[in-house]
């Protein structure tokens, strides 16, 4: 096994995104569940991490909370330098719709338009104006050139997910999120997605957080953050799926 | 399987209560009018029991055809003949005069109800047939005195002992009010009439009846038998008399009431019978959604072994559940409904006797029907759909309920349509009774909704496309999602517009006809009419209201006037050709002078007294040239043979028949002026004549004089005010449609919640989504606008050109209404989808993407 470099700083105000001390209770009493207990950690700009973990150690959880969706029952995260909990819904929202991007594992497009409404959807709900030049870049790259006015239900369901990738990037957002990006597609169409990704932040010097549990997808990423019981317990720079799955084997160890 | 539908049902109450309500609305209606022209008929029944009080037998002309209010009157002669027969016991003549009685307050305005007539009446002496009993005062005596029933003095504030002004047919008198009575008994069985009662000498004088009496009243004397005294009577009676017993009498009065009783009720009906269909449409629509919702409940079921016939049934007995529940609620709340409508009644002057309710077993079981029928034949359709979900739906989430092709739905809904199309044009243009008629255009305006509902899913998404253009042009990307969220679901989409596409059909389709006859009658007024004023009595509602011909005599003496027409009416008072019709009587010499009809041939200025006027259409369907002879049986039972002396085009004021005043005289009664037209002798400036008018008229408080304009204006707010208490009914039915849309858009909100979800995570605001929804709402509601108003305007022309053309001779499209009507629907929609709006914009964005 190789060695784990030591973490970057969780304070580093250079971070894309970052939680410190995130503790996310749900229920109360006997019932109480921790989803997240006291998680420090970062995110670096520029890179493609993926957090891992069984079912309900809290990855999910961890995802909604950095992204702004879910509210910490104590701690903070930061997109940027930007704290979130104190924001008000519509500053939350508006913080979503400029700095975030999102990917999910199914349902990822509104059915009444078309692949490039789709894409510019987020830039159309801030009445901003896309970046032509970008835009053409990120359409090339996720190879959807010719499909731009069909409507979801036109499309393969890579092809969505494509459609999905290109808008979580086409407002340029400072970090993305994705959830399971992969979980509903054949493996590979499911590649096909996963190497875009990676060549999004390559090439483009895009920032993408993924949740996943496939070892596989996991090993397209830079850095892999293992979670257990709303704990990191792990972490794995420039992963490959043996490794990944090796040390998933462990867990509970 | 039925308990299944009633968790179903408890688990979703709100959608439940909706429906619910929109059946009870229908309900109420319906019960509400059953049980008030039930209790008005009921209460009229035993109150014309009271008021024959204890006449056994009435002497009185006879009469073949006609309104009973014709009836001539009798010659007192006959009352002594009554007299000496044997078992008569009392014999009084009465005085029932309907028209031209008016007393005047003190403050100088006239007495006036809305509704119920002011009749003159004489005291009588003999005890046995008496029916004023003495409040304050004592009964009139001589022509200086008289006397008012008991509510009418007081509400009106006429003080016994001073003195009043009357004005009578025979002409304006100074008289004092010498006491106040109650009629029949002590609770005053008027029903709101107001009673003026003079003794019997100055009330034959007054009524212009000297020696004559309305009816002639006969007490029998105890012990005697009635037949053998009736038919003792008639055999002293001359040709032309009658004498018919209590019962014939209390018949007759029932009559008359009950056909009251009847078009109100049938009114009130008719309503309920339009928020019931819109009802079904709203009640249609979310069986449709929530099924479509529940499609993997259900092939769970399916796949549990439930059979295609269970899952039917089950959903089957939802609707039967809401039915149900609904018409028991409707059951209360139409009774409170007719109660309501008691008091507001009585707010508006109509006061109705205190009686019973009565609720029929034909009430409760018209609203079953009504209740329980229409939610079962709503939810039968979507239904028999759900046999297709295959048990293997429950795993995926891909199976849609298949819609209706387009190529069928078109060839389906142009046929219903067309059948729709007709039976309207049938009971239009084709002869058919009153009842019959009625039926088949509702039967028609039903089968043509239901037709255009099954069409309209083929051109929603165009047609919700071109109207969503602006706002997705101008409220941004929650605009464009708008339009494409109301054109995404065309069959949805249609249904949902539809109920509100009824409602703003009929309203349109009385706007069209409204307006139309407003037009008409300006126009008419404008090409037609060569005179300068127009004196009329105030209460416009009662046909038979007139005044005494002492103002005509007047007005006729001033010099500032060059001539004066007086006009006189009576419905159903003739026959001719073997049918009842209409008549008026004016003066031919100076006709043409007033009014111009449009004379085809003949000669008016030259016409005799025997000869008569016709308008073309019955002259063409009864043969009739200029100089022909035809027979025109009187109401009082005499024949004359009349000469056409011309045949016209325009019958709106003339109506068909016109006989001359010498003739009217001859065969009628009432002895008043309706209707009087004035020509200034000075044709370029009308002051000094409007001015005479205003000095003669004065002192006829209920009398109102009106130049041109004003005229024009009284005629076109008539109209209006009618327009508005219909369209006002009617709203009622946009309202229900209202909360079809508020019920679509909350399901179609539940449906979609993993959408708004994603919405909101890619960083729509909760201002936007509001946008996104209200717009949405307010397409939907323009599309359903924009169908009614076209086939109301449809329904409209072909009504208008099926109405005579003395009410309509061109149609007028009231372009500002419709379009008012339309944009009063965007905004009906735009606060129907408030509510759905607020809960969309509040979900939470985490359980929004998770929700399944």
């Amino acid at each position: 096994m190789t060695s784990i470099p030591p973490p970057q700083s969780p304070t580093d105000t250079r971070l894309a995104a970052r939680a410190v001390s995130a503790t996310k209770i749900y229920g109360r009493g006997d019932t109480e569940v921790r989803a997240l207990d006291d998680v420090t950690v970062g995110f670096e700009p520029g890179r493609f991490a993926a957090i891992m973990g069984p079912s309900g150690s809290g990855k999910s959880t961890l995802m909604h909370c950095l992204a702004g969706l879910d509210t910490l029952t104590s701690g903070e995260v930061f997109i940027g330098d930007i704290a979130l909990s104190p924001l008000p819904e519509k500053a939350l929202t508006l913080l979503r719709r400029d700095k975030v991007g999102f990917i999910f594992q199914a349902f990822n497009l509104v059915p009444t338009l078309n692949a490039l409404e789709n894409i510019t959807l987020p830039l159309a709900l801030a009445k901003r104006d896309a970046d032509d030049a970008w835009l053409d870049e990120v359409v090339t790259t996720v190879g959807l050139k010719d499909r731009l006015t069909h409507r979801p239900n036109e499309l393969s369901g890579g092809q969505q997910q494509r459609v999905a990738v290109a808008r979580a990037l086409a407002s340029r957002p400072d970090i993305v999120f994705a959830d399971e990006p992969t979980g509903n597609l054949d493996s590979r169409t499911g590649a096909e997605i996963l190497s875009f990704m990676k060549h999004a932040v390559r090439e483009l010097g895009q920032t993408i957080v993924m949740v996943t549990h496939d070892p596989v997808a996991a090993s397209y990423a830079d850095r892999v953050v293992f979670l257990a019981d709303g704990k990191i317990v792990d972490e794995m720079q420039d992963p490959t799926a043996d490794a990944v799955l090796d040390r998933l084997k462990h867990f509970g160890d | 399987m039925f308990k299944l539908a009633v968790k179903s049902l408890l688990a979703r109450k709100l959608r439940l209560l909706l429906m619910v309500f929109a059946i009870v609305i229908g309900v109420s209606f319906v019960v509400g009018s059953f049980v008030i022209s039930d209790s008005l008929r009921s209460t009229f029944n035993s109150l014309a029991t009271n008021i024959e009080g204890t006449t056994d037998l009435t002497v009185r002309t006879s009469q073949d055809f006609g309104d009973n209010a014709l009836r001539p009157p009798i010659d007192q002669s006959n009352v002594d003949l009554v007299k000496k027969l044997d078992g008569v016991q009392a014999v009084e003549g009465t005085l029932n005069v309907f028209s031209g009685i008016t007393p005047i307050k003190a403050n100088g305005d006239p007495v006036k109800r809305n509704g119920p007539p002011i009749i003159g009446i004489n005291t009588v002496t003999s005890p046995e047939l008496n029916q004023l009993i003495p409040v304050d005062g004592r009964p009139p005596s001589g022509e200086g005195e008289f006397a008012l029933d008991v509510d009418a003095a007081k509400d009106f504030e006429f003080v016994v002992g001073d003195t009043y002004t009357v004005l009578l047919p025979a002409g304006s008198k100074q008289v004092k009010l010498v006491g106040t009575f109650a009629f029949n008994s002590a609770a005053n069985d008027t029903t709101g009439a107001v009673l003026v009662a003079f003794d019997t000498p100055a009330a034959q004088k007054f009524f212009s009846l000297e020696g004559r009496f309305s009816e002639i009243a006969i007490s029998v004397a105890k012990g005697a038998d009635l037949a053998e005294v009736q038919a003792r009577i008639a055999e002293k009676l001359p040709a032309g008399a009658e004498v018919v017993d209590r019962s014939v009498k209390i018949q007759e009065t029932q009559d008359d009431f009950d056909e009251i009783a009847t078009i109100f009720g049938s009114i009130l009906l008719a309503f309920a019978m339009v928020t019931v269909v819109v009802s079904a449409f709203l009640i249609n629509n979310t069986f449709r959604i929530i099924i479509g919702q529940r499609i993997r409940e259900l092939a769970l079921l399916r796949a549990l072994g439930a059979t295609g016939r269970q899952v039917t049934i089950s959903v089957i007995g939802e609707a039967l559940v809401i039915g149900v529940v609904a018409t028991f609620i409707g059951l209360f709340a139409g009774i409170g409904l007719a109660v309501l409508l008691k008091v507001l009644f009585s707010a508006l002057g109509f006061s109705l006797p205190d009686g019973p309710l009565e609720i029929l077993p034909r009430t409760i079981i018209a609203a079953t029907l009504v209740g329980v029928g229409v939610t079962i034949v709503s939810a039968l359709l979507p239904a028999l759909k759900v046999r297709q979900i295959p048990p293997i739906a429950a795993l995926g989430d891909d199976f849609q309920l298949q819609g209706t092709g387009l190529r069928r739905r078109i060839i389906v809904g142009g046929a219903v349509t067309g059948i729709g199309a007709v039976l309207l044009g049938l009971g239009l243009f084709g002869s058919l009774d009153t009842t019959a008629l009625l039926l088949t255009l509702a039967l028609g305006a039903l089968t043509m909704f239901v037709g255009i509902n099954l069409l309209s899913p083929v051109f929603a998404v165009p047609v919700a496309r071109g109207l969503g253009w602006p706002i997705a042009r101008f409220r941004g990307v929650a605009g464009q999602l708008a339009r494409d969220n109301s054109a995404r679901n065309p069959r949805r989409t249609s249904s949902t517009a539809a109920a509100l596409m009824i409602g703003v059909a009929l309203i349109s389709m009385v706007a069209v006809v409204g307006a139309s006859i407003k037009d008409t009658f300006t126009g008419l007024l404008d090409n037609s009419v060569e005179a300068d004023f127009f004196v009329r009595p105030d209460n416009a509602a009662d046909p038979t209201a007139g005044f005494s011909p002492d103002l005509t005599a007047a007005l006729r003496a001033r010099p500032e006037i060059e001539s004066v027409e007086a006009f006189r009416f009576a419905q159903q008072s003739v026959r001719v050709g073997g049918k009842t019709k209409d008549l008026q009587g004016t003066d031919f010499k100076n006709l043409l002078q007033h009014l111009n009809p449009d004379i085809i041939s003949g000669d008016v200025p030259a016409a005799g007294p025997n000869d008569v006027l016709v308008h073309k259409d019955p002259a063409k369907d009864l043969g009739l040239q200029v100089g022909d002879s035809i027979d025109m049986l009187f109401i009082d039972g005499k024949t004359e043979t009349l000469r056409v002396a011309a045949i016209y085009d325009d019958a709106s004021i003339l109506g068909n028949w016109v006989v001359s005043l010498d003739l009217w005289d001859r065969h009628f009664t009432a002895t008043v002026d309706q209707f009087v037209t004035v020509r200034s002798l000075d044709r370029t400036d009308p002051t000094a004549a409007a001015k005479a008018v205003e000095v003669e008229t004065a002192v006829y408080a209920s009398v109102k004089a009106e130049n041109k304009a004003e005229f024009k204006k009284t005629q076109q707010r008539r109209v209006d005010s009618f327009l508005a208490v219909v369209q006002g009914m009617l709203i009622l039915a946009l309202l229900i449609a209202l909360l079809g849309i508020y019920n679509t858009l909350r399901l179609s909100i539940y449906e979609r919640t993993r959408e708004l979800g994603l919405l909101r995570a890619v960083g729509m605001t909760r201002a936007q989504m509001r946008v996104m929804i209200r717009w949405e709402a307010a397409i939907v509601a323009v599309f359903g606008a924009v169908l009614g108003v076209v086939l109301g305007v449809l329904f409209g022309v072909a009504a208008a050109s099926a109405l005579p053309s003395s009410f309509i001779k061109s149609i007028t499209l009231p372009l500002g209404s419709l379009v008012i009507y339309v944009l009063v629907a965007a905004v009906f929609g735009l606060l129907a989808a408030i509510f759905p709006a607020r809960r969309a914009a509040r979900l939470n964005v985490l359980d929004a993407i998770s929700h399944n």
